[in-house]
């Protein structure tokens, strides 16, 4: 009785109809959250998930529990094999429909594989023209990667350790390092300064406050002072302010400041209101450097040292913290961030790790993508550590000989983006030219290469760099059968139907329509 | 003759359309206005006449294609668009006193001290204003649009918005100005030979002063300052007018008057469209037709060697402003509705009404795929390129689906259908070419006329028949709450309508939204990638899906599977604006703030009328016939 039951729910049309209204619901949910939360975070969060949860900080919208892709996507797949399992009935009439369903049951799987086994990643050229490289980086995922020796065949070492295993904080070995890691420490995003930076912009901040505080502990340069800055939007309003704070309202800021140093106790009070506005003035524009995105590291101390003496804390140039005891991180800070979402958002990881050798500590590095890898001797063996966007290595190379990047004349509308390559395999024999542009991508041993951005870098002397996308898809090929599968059944159904209906006679009342059940 | 009168009118109809249909001439004696405005530029990278560069731009600051010159004056005295281009380029201390600044936001008035009110003594309208209106208070116009160009886009308050529009509108104006001549050039030949003559020695004294020899100041300063005066010009980055020096260089080889002035201090040579518009000036100034005609037709004669092709382009996309087919189109398909809306009120008594529309109809179809097609050829483009030529095509789709439709039931509904649904989507199609050239050029990713050819056309072709079925759907409801005229045989095939159109927009949407799944895999590597344009179409093909489910399997009645239809009316315009203002994704084009206000209101109206299908059968005054 239950599982007769259960059968009858399990088949029931109902249940697609629901199914599909909640399909419908997610995807305009999921598409509205990109808006917050950023294209991959939302993709993951509601589409590669089962159940969609409330969490803080969220918009309003956001119900406290949704099913996620998986759990209806499954649902319509069981619901619908049920179904069929159910009604099937080999006719002619039927054929459409069980071609159309049979066609979403692959693509349901295909997206299913593709989630699974598929891998974007790419490959930056940002050296220019010139440049070669035979691997591709992730987007996102890092690794910890241990170099420097060379092996057998020519070739660098390289001893890497998924950013999986540094989340779980795992001691890591590796089958020829003659020590063992430990992570001691591991975070999403943060911001490394140099020290050097930073102590450049203390100091630039530190005299000018001192300058400001010293110009005007004399009253005799008010009046003066108050001339010069007539034609200084910004400082003309800093000025208006400190009066009216002392009680002048006059238009005129010369006179006005005139007579107020005049007047001894009026004019100490001017003499503050100016220096403590002046001063919030200078640390805001420290402050409002641009987001730590920029790649300017002086910039990013500016806006460091800004904020840290406007919440009241000192920074002492000469005695700043390390954030380990070895490598790079002895002049460095790094400051943990917190996790950002957001189209145009990218977080930079951190880890800390503990060198030991026979069980004896060798100090603690602190590595990062904005660090270069870090040299390490241990037992007279020099090693390179560091951590890096995740490299998958292709057994070939690409080199790039040449970009293009047109517009249409007299606009800023891109008309063609082409990068020229090398391809070079050495074990196939191979050594061709090839251009990839938008719409016209490479496909090469398994993965397929797409033009994705493309520049010009000031370093290399306004050379072209380019930045390809390298996809690995092995379920590529089931949308296009279950599209065809599914577009063919349609068209039979419509193409039934509609020669039916065209060529029954009519009168002003037609008759009623074929109903068709699944 | 009753028979016959649709007929008449449906001729009359073609016979308005086509006595436009041809190149505007000049009167023999009068200023050769249309022989000026065909001649060929460079605007948005792409061929087209003077005369289009007016029309888009006097759309985009005065919302109309033609210049009112004293709109307070009640009666109205205009000048079209090639007229004041004229004016913009050879007269502009007459084109300064022209109100054509569209401001309607009264703070932005009071910032610019402009009268609220219409007033003759101040020359306004209260709407319109002119250059010498406006520019006294250009520097705190431009202080403000600096401020509310930094707010973040969906932030913007009204008046921000009014004001960055107004500073748009700025900026085009003197784009205009400081095309063929620097602005406020009174005399532009005399300048420029002034200005070419003192080349050589300035050029001597420049070499000079680089030597580090004593050299000719006053030669050297009259140099300089011709170049300040062309590189302002260069900031404000005009259309490029100059053809290249050797026919043949392409499109790629035409200069701004600017450069040309440049090139010119190089010690290069004069290009002869510099000074062949410069002669036009004087022409056209001095009042002289004869002068300007010959003027006008030297420079023809100039680009003769640059091919056909480019003064083809000019005259051809001339004809097609001047026949302006989708204005047309909308007239007569208010006409056609208007017609069958009076016969479906009254039915029996009128049925030449319903012949007349049905004839409009077809005569209207013809306009708007005639409209289509020419824009395609002279793009040399598949039909949907950009949001503007999506809403002609839309109307396009549903207007053949509504006679298709009509053709089966002959009961004037699909008439309605059509002709409503051409009606709306020319509107809106009008409104979105308020925002500047609707033939611009297409970015790199989206240059591929073969996938615009399949994938665009097939899904919006989807958004077609998912609107006529709801369009349909809310006659249903319209017919059946306020009239009596949805008997049950109208209801049973507006529902069977309704369920055909549904299975084609059905597989039209998925063929469509799968064909950009495939263009997505060939350009970018992923066949879905959870954009927020494919969501919006996918949302489109679940709700079919859902549609056919829930009517296959009786879980909706007759009113139920309206109320889903009109839905989907939702889901369409959600997929095809909503999702364009998230301001994320592949398709994004911005928050466009206007249009949203339309959306929510649509969405609403979709809203009620679904509250109107639920309502019991005693508020239906159609009831006990449609039950």
């Amino acid at each position: 009785m239950i599982s007769q039951n259960l059968w009858k729910f399990l088949t029931s049309l109902r249940v697609t109809v629901v199914l599909l209204v909640l399909s419908t619901l997610l995807v305009f949910l999921g598409t509205l959250a990109q808006v917050h939360e950023g294209l991959w975070e939302a993709q993951e969060r509601w589409f590669k998930s089962y159940l969609v949860f409330r969490r803080e900080g969220d918009v309003w919208w956001v119900p406290p529990v949704f099913t996620g892709g998986y759990t209806i996507g499954f649902s319509l797949l069981i619901n619908l094999l049920a179904a069929h399992i159910k009604r099937f009935q080999l006719s002619w009439k039927k054929v459409g429909i069980h071609l159309t369903h049979a066609g979403i049951v692959l693509l349901l799987l295909g997206q299913l594989v593709t989630d699974m086994f598929s891998r974007e990643s790419f490959m930056r050229f940002d050296q220019g023209e010139g440049q070669t490289l035979a691997y591709s980086e992730a987007h996102r995922e890092v690794e910890l990667v241990v170099t420097g020796e060379t092996g057998a065949d020519g070739r660098e070492k390289v001893v890497s350790f998924t950013g999986k295993a540094l989340r779980r904080k795992l001691a890591l070995q590796g089958a020829d390092l003659p020590f063992e890691i430990r992570v001691t420490e591991f975070g999403e995003n943060c911001e490394v300064l140099s020290h050097t930076a930073i102590q450049e912009a203390a100091t630039q901040l530190l005299t000018a406050l001192g300058t400001m505080e010293a110009k005007y502990s004399q009253l005799e340069v008010l009046p003066g002072e108050a001339e010069k800055s007539l034609d200084n939007p910004g400082r003309l309003a800093v000025w208006k302010e400190a009066l009216a704070a002392v009680g002048e309202t006059d238009k005129d800021i010369v006179s006005a400041a005139t007579r107020v140093a005049a007047d001894l106790p009026r004019g100490e009070k001017l003499r503050d209101e100016l220096k403590k506005r002046f001063k919030a003035q200078m640390l805001n524009a420290f402050q409002k450097m641009p987001p730590m995105q920029m790649a300017n590291d002086r910039m990013r101390a500016m806006r460091y040292v800004g904020g840290e003496l406007s919440g009241g804390r000192t920074i002492e140039p000469g005695a700043l913290p390390a954030s380990s005891s070895q490598g790079a991180g002895q002049h460095a800070m790094v400051l943990p961030r917190p996790e950002v979402r957001g189209m145009d958002q990218q977080n930079t990881p951190f880890a800390k790790v503990e060198l030991f050798q026979k069980g004896a500590s060798l100090g603690v590095w602190v590595v990062s993508p904005w660090l270069n890898l870090q040299e390490v001797t241990v037992e007279g063996r020099a090693f390179k550590i560091g951590l890096r966007n995740e490299r998958y290595y292709q057994p070939f190379s690409l080199k790039l000989v040449k970009t293009t990047h047109e517009v249409y004349p007299g606009t800023d509308i891109p008309k063609n983006f082409q990068s020229r390559l090398l391809l070079e395999n050495a074990a196939a024999g191979e050594k061709r030219e090839v251009d990839i542009s938008m719409n016209n991508p490479l496909r090469y041993g398994g993965l397929t290469y797409y033009q994705h951005q493309m520049g010009r870098t000031e370093p290399t002397g306004g050379k072209g760099t380019s930045a390809l996308q390298v996809v690995r898809n092995p379920g590529w090929v089931t949308p296009y059968l279950g599209c065809a599968i599914v577009s063919l059944g349609m068209l039979w159904q419509f193409l039934y139907h509609l020669v039916g209906f065209l060529s029954k006679p009519r009168s002003a009342k037609p008759a009623p329509a074929t109903t068709a059940t699944v | 003759m009753k028979k016959n009168l649709p007929r008449l009118i449906a001729a009359l109809a073609l016979l308005w359309i086509l006595s436009a249909w041809r190149a505007p001439s000049d009167k023999e004696g009068a200023m050769a206005v249309h022989a000026f405005a065909r001649l060929p530029l460079i605007a948005g990278g792409r061929v087209q006449p003077l005369d289009s560069l007016a029309r888009n731009t006097l759309l985009q600051i005065r919302e109309k294609q033609t210049v009112n010159t004293a709109p307070w004056e009640g009666r109205a005295q205009t000048l079209s668009a090639s007229e004041w281009l004229l004016e913009m380029f050879f007269k502009q201390e007459l084109a300064d006193t022209r109100p054509v600044f569209r401001i309607l936001h009264t703070e932005v008035k009071g910032l610019l001290g402009l009268p609220l009110d219409a007033d003759a003594s101040k020359l306004t309208d209260g709407k319109h204003f002119s250059w010498n209106q406006v520019a006294p208070k250009l520097g705190e116009v431009r202080e403000e649009a600096r401020r509310a160009g930094a707010v973040e886009e969906s932030a913007r308050t009204p008046y921000d918005r009014a004001l960055l529009q107004l500073w748009n509108s700025v900026g085009l104006y003197m784009r205009l100005q400081n095309t063929v001549q620097p602005q406020n050039s009174k005399d532009w030949e005399k300048d420029l030979q002034r200005f070419v003559e003192a080349v050589p020695a300035g050029r001597e004294a420049a070499k000079d002063q680089q030597a580090g020899k004593p050299h000719n100041e006053a030669a050297l300063e009259k140099l300089i300052t011709e170049l300040q005066r062309a590189s302002v010009m260069k900031e404000i980055a005009p259309a490029l007018v100059i053809p290249p020096s050797q026919p043949g260089a392409g499109v790629e080889g035409w200069v701004r008057t600017d450069e040309a002035i440049f090139q010119i201090a190089r010690g290069e040579p004069v290009p002869p469209a510099l000074r062949a518009y410069a002669s036009m000036g004087t022409a056209f100034r001095s009042g002289d037709a004869v002068a300007f005609k010959a003027a006008v037709e030297a420079y023809k004669e100039q680009l003769a060697p640059y091919g056909h092709a480019l003064l083809n382009k000019g005259k051809r996309e001339q004809v097609f402003n001047h026949l302006a087919p989708f204005y047309k189109a909308l007239v007569l398909y208010v006409v056609a509705g208007l017609c069958v809306l009076v016969f479906t009120l009254a039915p029996g008594r009128l049925a030449v009404l319903l012949e007349t529309g049905r004839l409009l109809t077809l005569m209207t179809l013809f306009v708007h795929s005639s409209g289509l097609i020419y824009r395609m050829v002279l793009e040399g483009r598949p039909p949907v390129t950009n949001l503007y030529s999506s809403a002609i095509f839309i109307g396009w789709g549903a207007c053949v689906l509504g006679l298709l439709l009509e053709r089966v039931w002959k009961n004037g509904i699909g008439i309605l259908v059509s002709s409503s649904a051409g009606f709306l989507t020319l509107i809106i199609a009008h409104n979105l070419s308020l925002s500047g050239d609707t033939m611009e050029m297409m970015r790199a990713v989206l240059d591929t006329n073969f996938w615009l050819a399949t994938h665009v056309v097939v899904v919006t072709l989807g958004y077609s028949a998912t609107f006529v079925a709801g369009l349909l759907a809310v006659l249903y409801v319209l017919l059946g709450v306020f009239t009596r005229s949805l008997t049950q045989e109208l209801a049973k095939s507006l529902v069977k309508m309704v369920y055909g159109i549904i299975c084609f927009a059905a597989l039209f949407s998925f063929v469509g939204t799968v064909l950009g799944g495939i263009w997505a895999d060939q350009s970018w590597g992923r066949f879905w990638g959870w954009d927020a344009k494919e969501n919006g179409a996918l949302m489109i093909v679940l709700w079919n899906a859902l549609f056919l489910h829930a009517r296959w399997g009786g879980i909706a009645r007759e009113r139920g599977l309206m109320s889903l239809a009109i839905a989907g009316n939702i889901v369409t315009a959600w997929s095809w604006f909503g999702v364009n203002m998230l301001g994320i994704g592949l398709h994004s084009y911005g928050f466009m703030s206007a249009a949203f206000t339309w959306l929510m209101l649509f969405v609403t109206s979709q809203l009620v009328l679904i509250g109107f299908a639920s309502l019991p059968n005693r508020f239906w005054r159609s009831a006990g016939a449609a039950a």
